[in-house]
C-alpha cells in the first residue's frame, strides 16, 4: 500500500502481533493491489465485461466501495483508475516520471453504478471499460481487520497506525497527534482517525501540478479551499471515505456532511482550523 | 477579528479537551450532552451530499466511537493521523 504500518499493543507479545499485522497487510496488498499486475484486482480489472469470481476478501472491499459511493452520491468513487492515469499517477508514486505528458485517456467517473456484485456466489461484474481502484478505503478497512484480528488473538489492546490512517481499541486512552495541526492531541479511546489531504502526492505532469485527489464530478485534481480534513469516527473505512469527501466538498459543505453523520472533524484551510462536532 | 494559527491551534485544543470531557462522562452515563459547532460558516450552506438515501448504511454507526478524559489530550502521541 506504499505506506509504513505500526502497530503498538502495550503489554502484549509484539513480535507476535507485528508478524499477525504484516501478515494480513500482505494478503490484502496481493489481492487489492492495483499496481501489482499478478494480484486480484489488476486479474479482475482485465477480465472487465464478464463476471469473475472472487476471494471472499475483495468481495468484501468491493462491496464496501460501492456502498460508500452510493452514501456519498459518488463522491467517493472507486472507478477514477483512468483518471489517475491520465493525470499521471499510473504507478507507484516512487516511480513517477518527473513531468511526463499527458495520454489521452478517457474520464472514469461513475462506473461504480454498473458494478455488480453477486454475494451468495461471490461474483463481482465490472462493466467493459470500467476498472475498479480502492485506494484509501482498502487501507482503512485493512487497519479495521488488523485490529479484529489482533482482538481475536487476545490483543484486547492495540493501536494500528497504516500511513496516518489509524485506529485503537481496549480500555486506554491514546493520544493522537495531527500532523498538520502542531500540539494537537486527539484522545482517542475508541475508534479510528484518517486524514485527507492535497499535500502530498503531488507532482507536475507537463508544468501542471498535479495531486492525487481526483475530484469525481471533474476527472481532475480537486479544487477545494480545504488543504487538509481530519476525521474520527467508528471505523477506520467510515474515517478514511468521510476524510476524502470532506476534502472534495470543501470547508463550508464538509461540516453538515461530516455533522448529520456523528462524525468529528478538524478541517484545515490556509488561514483557518475548525472542529466539527457531531449533531 | 483575525488570529494568529496557533491561536486557534490553542483554541481548538481546548474545545477538543472538552468535546472528550463530555464524551467520556456520556460514555458512563453521567451526562447526556453534545456540544454544538462552533466558528463560521457552520450550517449556512446545503449540503452537496444527500444524507446516504440508499439506506445501504455505510455510516450507520459512524458516532460509536469515543474521546478519553482531558488529562490524555497532551504528551506524547501514540500515533498521528497525516495525509498519506
Amino acid at each position: 500500500m506504499g505506506t509504513e504500518v505500526s502497530v503498538l499493543v502495550p503489554g502484549g507479545d509484539a513480535e507476535r502481533a507485528e508478524a499477525l499485522v504484516r501478515d494480513l497487510f500482505e494478503e490484502w496488498e496481493q489481492a487489492l493491489s492495483r499496481f501489482r499486475p499478478d494480484s486480484e484486482l489488476s486479474r479482475l480489472n482485465d477480465a472487465a465485461g464478464g463476471p469473475v469470481a472472487v476471494s471472499p476478501l475483495l468481495h468484501s472491499v468491493a462491496d464496501a466501495a460501492i456502498a460508500a459511493a452510493r452514501a456519498t452520491d459518488g463522491l467517493f468513487d472507486p472507478t477514477l483508475l483512468p483518471d489517475l492515469a491520465r493525470i499521471g499517477y499510473d504507478r507507484t508514486f516512487a516511480e513517477l516520471e518527473p513531468d511526463a505528458a499527458a495520454p489521452s485517456l478517457p474520464r472514469g467517473g461513475g462506473g461504480w453504478r454498473g458494478v455488480q456484485l453477486d454475494p451468495r456466489k461471490l461474483l463481482v461484474t465490472v462493466p467493459a471499460g470500467v476498472a475498479l481502484e480502492f485506494g484509501g478505503i482498502a487501507k482503512g478497512m485493512a487497519v479495521d481487520a488488523a485490529l479484529d484480528l489482533l482482538r481475536r488473538e487476545g490483543f484486547a489492546e492495540a493501536l494500528v497506525d497504516a500511513g496516518g490512517d489509524l485506529g485503537v481499541q481496549g480500555g486506554r486512552v491514546w493520544p493522537v497527534a495531527v500532523e498538520e495541526v502542531p500540539g494537537l492531541r486527539i484522545p482517542l479511546a475508541r475508534g479510528a482517525v484518517a486524514t485527507s489531504g492535497t499535500g502530498r502526492r503531488r507532482w507536475l505532469q507537463h508544468g501542471r501540478p498535479r495531486h492525487h485527489l481526483v475530484d469525481p464530478r471533474s476527472g481532475e485534481p480537486a479544487r477545494t479551499d480545504l488543504r487538509a480534513a481530519t476525521v474520527v469516527a467508528a471505523t477506520c473505512r467510515q474515517a478514511e471515505v468521510a476524510a476524502t469527501v470532506a476534502m472534495l466538498l470543501g470547508s463550508v459543505a464538509a461540516e453538515p456532511f461530516l455533522r448529520e453523520r456523528g462524525l468529528t472533524g478538524i478541517l484545515l484551510t490556509d488561514d483557518r482550523v475548525s472542529l466539527v462536532e457531531a449533531a | 477579528m483575525t488570529s494568529t494559527r496557533a491561536e486557534q491551534v490553542e483554541r481548538l485544543r481546548r474545545r477538543l479537551v472538552a468535546v472528550a470531557a463530555a464524551s467520556f462522562a456520556a460514555t458512563f452515563g453521567l451526562v447526556a450532552h453534545h456540544a454544538r459547532a462552533g466558528g463560521s460558516g457552520s450550517s449556512q450552506a446545503p449540503a452537496q451530499v444527500q444524507q446516504d438515501s440508499s439506506g445501504n448504511g455505510f455510516f450507520a454507526g459512524s458516532d460509536n466511537y469515543s474521546f478519553g478524559d482531558s488529562g490524555s489530550s497532551s504528551g506524547a502521541p501514540a500515533g498521528q493521523s497525516r495525509v498519506s
